[in-house]
C-alpha cells in the first residue's frame, strides 16, 4: 500500500467536508441574493419563490456530502464514550475544534433544511438563520485549514497546505454547487451563475496545481535523519498528474453537459466524481508526506 | 423484470417509503439491536439488557394499545398526532442511552427511561406511517409499504458500514429527524374526509366490535410468530452471535419478502391467507421446538434466522392487512393497527419474559431449553386451537376466508372494452406500476360480516373463485370483478347495488357504516367508469351477452 493510504478515512474527510461546506455557502449566497428583475411581476415573483424553496430543499446535497465526510473520519473513534470527551479539547486541540465547528455547522444547517419544509413562511428568520449558518460554515472551513499547522511536522507546517486545501475544496464546491443550483432550477434563470461556477472551478484548479507544485518544490529541500523530502515530493508530483487528468476529464463532461439545450445533471455528476477523485489523490499524497522534526 | 420493477419504483418514489425504511432500520438497530453495540461491553450485563428489552417491548405494545383506544374514544385526537411529537421521545431515549456512558452510576435508571421512551416513540412513528398508508389508494398504499420494507434492509446494511461509535449519534441526530420529516410530509397528503377518519367510532360500535371479532385470529397468528421471536430474543441474550444473526436475517427477510411480493404482484393477482400461511408454517415451528433441546445452540442459529425472516414477512403482511381493513370496513387505521400491534407485541413480550425467566427452572432440575420448548409448543397449540377450533366452522360451508389478503393484478387493458371508462379509473387512481402491472390489496372481514353477506350475495364472489354462483347475476358480477379488477369487498358491494339494495341495507348486511358503503360505491363507479346504477345494470347485461 502506498504511503498515505493508512489515513484514507481522513483523506476522504478532507476531500468531502470542505468542498461540501463551501458548496453550502455558495448555494446559500444564491438563496440570499434576490434575483427577480421586476418586483411587480407576480408570475416571476412566484417562480422565484418556487426556485428558492427548491434550493432550500436541495441544500441537503452539500450537507450530505459533509455528513458522509464527517462520519468517515469518525472511524478513528474507537469507543463511543470518547465521542463527547472530544469537546473538552475545543480551543486547545485543533482536531477537537475542527469537529466541534463541523457539528455546529451541521446542526444549524440541518435545522435550516428541516424548516425549509415548513408551511409557514418566515422569511426574516430564515435569512438570519442562514446567515448564521454561513458564518459557522466559514468557521468550519477555517478550522479544517488550520488543523494541520503543527510546528512538529515540517512538511505540513507551510502556507501551501491550507491554501491548497482551500483551492481544491473550492473546485469541488463549485461543481457541487452547480449540481445543487441546477437541481433547484436556478441555473436556467441565471446563466451567469453557471459561468461563475465554471470560472471558479478553472481558477481553483490552476491555483491548486500551482500551490501543490510550490509545496513539492519546498519539500524537496527538507531532510531528516530518516526521510528525504526530495523522494517524498515525488508523491506530490504523481498526485498533481492524477489531479490534472481528473480535472481535464471533469472539464470535458461539464462542457458536454452545458452544450445541451437542457443542462445534463448526469454529465455534471460524472464530472463531479472526477473532481473528487482528483482532490482525493492530492489528499492521499498530502498524508504521505508526513515528516516530523525529530526523525 | 427486476430492472423494470426498479424503474417503476424510482418513478413512483414517495417520501413515505423512505420514512418506513428509515424507521424499520432505526427499529432494528436501536430497539432490538439493543443500543448495545454502542455501549461498552462492561455495561452490557444481563440485568441491563433484560431490563432494556423488556421495557421497550412493553412500551411498544402499550403505545399501540393507547393509540387504539384513543382512536376509538377520541378519534379527532388521533387525527392530530404530530410527527415531531413522537420524534422527541426517540431523541430523548437515545440521549438517555448515550448518557449512560458518562454517568455510569445511573446506568439502570437511564436504561429504563431510555427503553420506555424508545419503545413508545418508535411505536408512535409506526402508527403515524400506517395511518398514511391506509389513507392512500390501495395500489399506492401497498406499493409504499412493500418498497419501504425492502429499502429498510438497504439502509440497515448501510448503517452497519458506519463505525459503531458513531451510530449512536447518527441515529438521533440524523435518522430520527429525517424519519420525522418524511412522516410530516406524508401526513400532509392524508385526506381526512374519508369515512375511516370521519365516522365516529362510538356511533358505529357494531362495526368496530365486528372488526375485532373478525380480525383477532389473524392478529393471534402473527402474534404467535411474535411470541416465538420474543423467546429467541431472550435466548439470544446468552448467545450474542444469535443476536447478530437475528438482525441480519430480519433485514434480509424484509428485502426478500419485498422483492418476492413485488415480482408476484407484477405478474399475477393472488391472495395471501394469514391463517392458512400460519397453518402451513406451524408444523415447522413446532418441530423446530421439538428439535431444539436435542440439537442445541447450533440449531438455534438456523432456527432464529429462518424464524426472523418469516416474522419480517408477517409484519409486512400485517401492515397491508390493517390498511386494507381500514379501507374495506371504513374503520380508523390507528384503531386496527393499534389492535394488531398490541396483540403481536404483547405476545412478543410474553415470549421474551418466558424465555428469560425459564432460566430459573434450572434450580428445580429442569433444563431451560426444555422448558422453553414445552411452553412454546403449548402456547402455539392453544393459539392454533383458538384460531381454528371454532365448532361453527365445521359445518358452516359458506363461511368465507376473512384472513385473506388479496393482491389483484391490475388493468388488463386488452380485456377491457374501449371507452368503458378506464380513463375515469386512471384519473381517480394514480398509476403505481405500468398499465398492465398494477395491483390492489384487499382483505375480507370475518365470520359475522360474511354470515350476513352470505344471505344476499354469492359466496363465490367473496371467495374469488368460479364455483357456487348463486344465480346468473352473481356470475356476471364475478366476470365484472375479474375484468375490472375490483377487490372482493367492492364486488360484494356491487352485487348488492345490482340487486337493488339500499345503502342502509348494504351497510347493515356488511356491518359497515353507510359512509363506507358510499365510498365503496364511488370507487366501483370510478373503476367501471359509470355514474349511476342503471349503467351498472347495463354493463352487467352487456357482459352477460358476451359470456360464452
Amino acid at each position: 500500500m502506498p504511503p498515505g493510504f493508512q489515513d484514507i478515512t481522513l483523506a476522504i474527510f478532507t476531500t468531502l467536508a470542505p468542498a461540501g461546506t463551501l458548496a453550502f455557502i455558495m448555494v446559500s449566497i444564491a438563496i440570499l441574493t434576490p434575483f427577480h428583475l421586476d418586483k411587480t411581476d407576480d408570475i416571476q415573483l412566484q417562480e422565484n419563490h418556487k426556485i428558492l424553496a427548491k434550493l432550500d430543499q436541495f441544500l441537503v446535497l452539500p450537507l450530505t456530502v459533509v455528513i458522509v465526510g464527517l462520519v468517515t473520519s469518525a472511524t478513528h473513534l474507537g469507543n463511543p464514550a470518547n465521542a463527547l470527551y472530544l469537546f473538552r479539547g475545543v480551543g486547545r486541540s485543533p482536531l477537537s475544534t475542527e469537529v466541534f465547528c463541523g457539528i455546529v455547522f451541521l446542526l444549524l444547517g440541518g435545522i435550516y433544511w428541516l424548516q425549509a419544509f415548513s408551511l409557514k413562511p418566515r422569511p426574516t428568520l430564515r435569512k438570519i438563520w442562514l446567515s448564521v449558518t454561513i458564518v459557522a460554515a466559514l468557521a468550519f472551513v477555517v478550522s479544517m485549514m488550520m488543523a494541520y499547522s503543527a510546528h512538529t511536522i515540517l512538511s505540513w507546517n507551510t502556507i501551501y497546505v491550507p491554501a491548497s486545501l482551500l483551492t481544491a475544496a473550492l473546485m469541488g464546491a463549485s461543481i457541487l454547487a452547480m449540481i445543487t443550483l441546477q437541481l433547484g432550477g436556478y441555473l436556467s434563470y441565471r446563466r451567469q451563475a453557471t459561468l461563475l461556477c465554471c470560472a471558479t472551478m478553472l481558477l481553483a484548479a490552476l491555483a491548486t496545481v500551482a500551490l501543490t507544485l510550490l509545496q513539492a518544490f519546498e519539500l524537496s529541500f527538507f531532510r531528516t535523519a530518516l526521510l528525504d523530502g526530495a523522494n517524498m515530493a515525488l508523491w506530490l508530483y504523481a498526485a498533481i498528474v492524477v489531479f490534472a487528468l481528473c480535472a481535464a476529464a471533469a472539464g470535458v463532461f461539464i462542457f458536454a453537459a452545458l452544450r445541451k439545450a437542457k443542462t445534463s445533471i448526469l454529465h455534471i455528476a460524472i464530472g463531479c466524481i472526477f473532481v473528487f477523485v482528483g482532490i482525493f489523490a492530492l489528499r492521499i499524497a498530502f498524508y504521505s508526506i508526513h515528516m516530523t522534526v525529530g526523525l | 423484470m427486476l430492472a423494470s420493477i426498479f424503474i417503476s419504483i424510482f418513478r413512483n418514489f414517495h417520501v413515505s417509503m423512505l420514512g418506513l425504511a428509515v424507521l424499520l432500520a432505526i427499529n432494528a438497530t436501536l430497539l432490538w439491536g439493543g443500543a448495545f453495540p454502542f455501549l461498552p461491553m462492561q455495561m452490557q450485563t444481563s440485568d441491563v439488557m433484560i431490563t432494556f428489552y423488556l421495557l421497550q417491548s412493553i412500551a411498544f405494545w402499550g403505545t399501540m394499545l393507547t393509540n387504539s383506544l384513543g382512536a376509538y374514544l377520541r378519534p379527532s385526537l388521533s387525527q392530530r398526532i404530530l410527527a415531531f411529537f413522537n420524534g422527541v421521545p426517540i431523541f430523548l431515549g437515545c440521549s438517555c442511552l448515550i448518557a449512560t456512558l458518562y454517568i455510569p452510576h445511573l446506568t439502570m435508571v437511564l436504561i429504563c427511561v431510555g427503553a420506555l421512551l424508545l419503545g413508545a416513540g418508535c411505536a408512535g412513528y409506526f402508527v403515524l406511517l400506517q395511518r398514511f398508508f391506509a389513507s392512500k389508494d390501495p395500489k399506492q398504499g401497498t406499493l409504499f409499504i412493500i418498497v419501504g420494507t425492502g429499502l429498510s434492509a438497504i439502509i440497515y446494511f448501510l448503517l452497519c458500514l458506519v463505525p459503531i461509535a458513531v451510530t449512536s449519534f447518527v441515529i438521533p441526530l440524523i435518522l430520527v429527524p429525517l424519519c420525522g420529516l418524511c412522516i410530516v410530509l406524508s401526513t400532509r397528503e392524508i385526506d381526512f374526509a374519508q369515512p375511516m377518519f370521519e365516522d365516529i367510532p362510538s356511533q358505529n360500535r357494531h362495526v368496530y366490535f365486528n372488526t375485532i371479532k373478525g380480525y383477532w385470529p389473524s392478529a393471534i397468528c402473527v402474534g404467535c410468530l411474535g411470541f416465538v421471536s420474543g423467546i429467541i430474543r431472550a435466548v439470544a441474550l446468552t448467545e450474542p452471535s444469535v443476536g447478530i444473526i437475528i438482525n441480519t436475517m430480519s433485514m434480509f427477510g424484509a428485502l426478500t419478502s419485498a422483492i418476492v411480493l413485488l415480482i408476484l404482484w407484477r405478474k399475477t393477482s393472488f391472495h395471501l391467507d394469514v391463517i392458512s400461511a400460519f397453518r402451513l408454517i406451524f408444523p415447522f415451528i413446532v418441530t423446530s421446538f421439538l428439535l431444539l433441546p436435542f440439537l442445541g445452540v447450533y440449531f438455534l442459529d438456523v432456527f432464529a434466522a429462518a424464524l426472523y425472516m418469516v416474522f419480517s414477512f408477517a409484519l409486512t403482511i400485517m401492515m397491508l392487512q390493517c390498511a386494507q381493513a381500514s379501507r374495506d370496513i371504513g374503520i380508523n387505521p390507528v384503531f386496527i393497527f393499534g389492535f394488531f400491534g398490541t396483540i403481536v407485541y404483547l405476545f412478543q413480550s410474553i415470549g421474551f419474559i418466558m424465555g428469560t425467566y425459564s432460566g430459573f427452572m434450572d434450580m428445580f432440575g429442569y433444563s431451560q431449553i426444555v422448558i422453553i420448548a414445552l411452553g412454546a409448543v403449548w402456547l402455539l397449540g392453544m393459539s392454533m386451537f383458538a384460531v381454528r377450533g371454532s365448532v361453527r366452522d365445521v359445518y358452516s360451508l359458506l363461511a368465507s376466508q376473512p384472513s385473506r389478503v388479496e393482491f389483484l393484478r391490475h388493468s388488463h387493458v386488452d380485456t377491457l372494452k374501449p371507452g368503458v371508462g378506464m380513463v375515469a379509473n386512471h384519473e381517480l387512481h394514480a398509476d403505481v406500476f405500468d398499465a398492465d402491472a398494477d395491483a390492489d390489496v384487499s382483505v375480507s372481514t370475518k365470520h359475522e360480516v360474511h354470515a350476513g353477506a352470505n344471505i344476499d350475495v354469492s359466496p363465490a364472489l367473496a371467495h374469488g373463485n368460479n364455483a357456487n354462483y348463486r344465480d346468473r347475476l352473481s356470475k356476471r358480477c364475478a366476470v365484472i370483478k375479474r375484468q375490472y379488477l375490483l377487490s372482493a369487498r367492492e364486488a360484494e358491494v356491487m352485487e348488492h347495488i345490482a340487486r337493488g339494495n339500499s345503502v342502509a341495507r348494504i351497510a347493515e348486511v356488511l356491518v359497515v357504516s353507510e359512509n363506507t358503503v358510499r365510498t365503496h360505491s364511488k370507487r366501483i363507479y370510478g373503476k367501471l367508469g359509470i355514474h349511476k346504477r342503471q349503467s351498472l345494470l347495463d354493463l352487467l347485461e352487456e357482459n352477460y351477452q358476451e359470456l360464452p
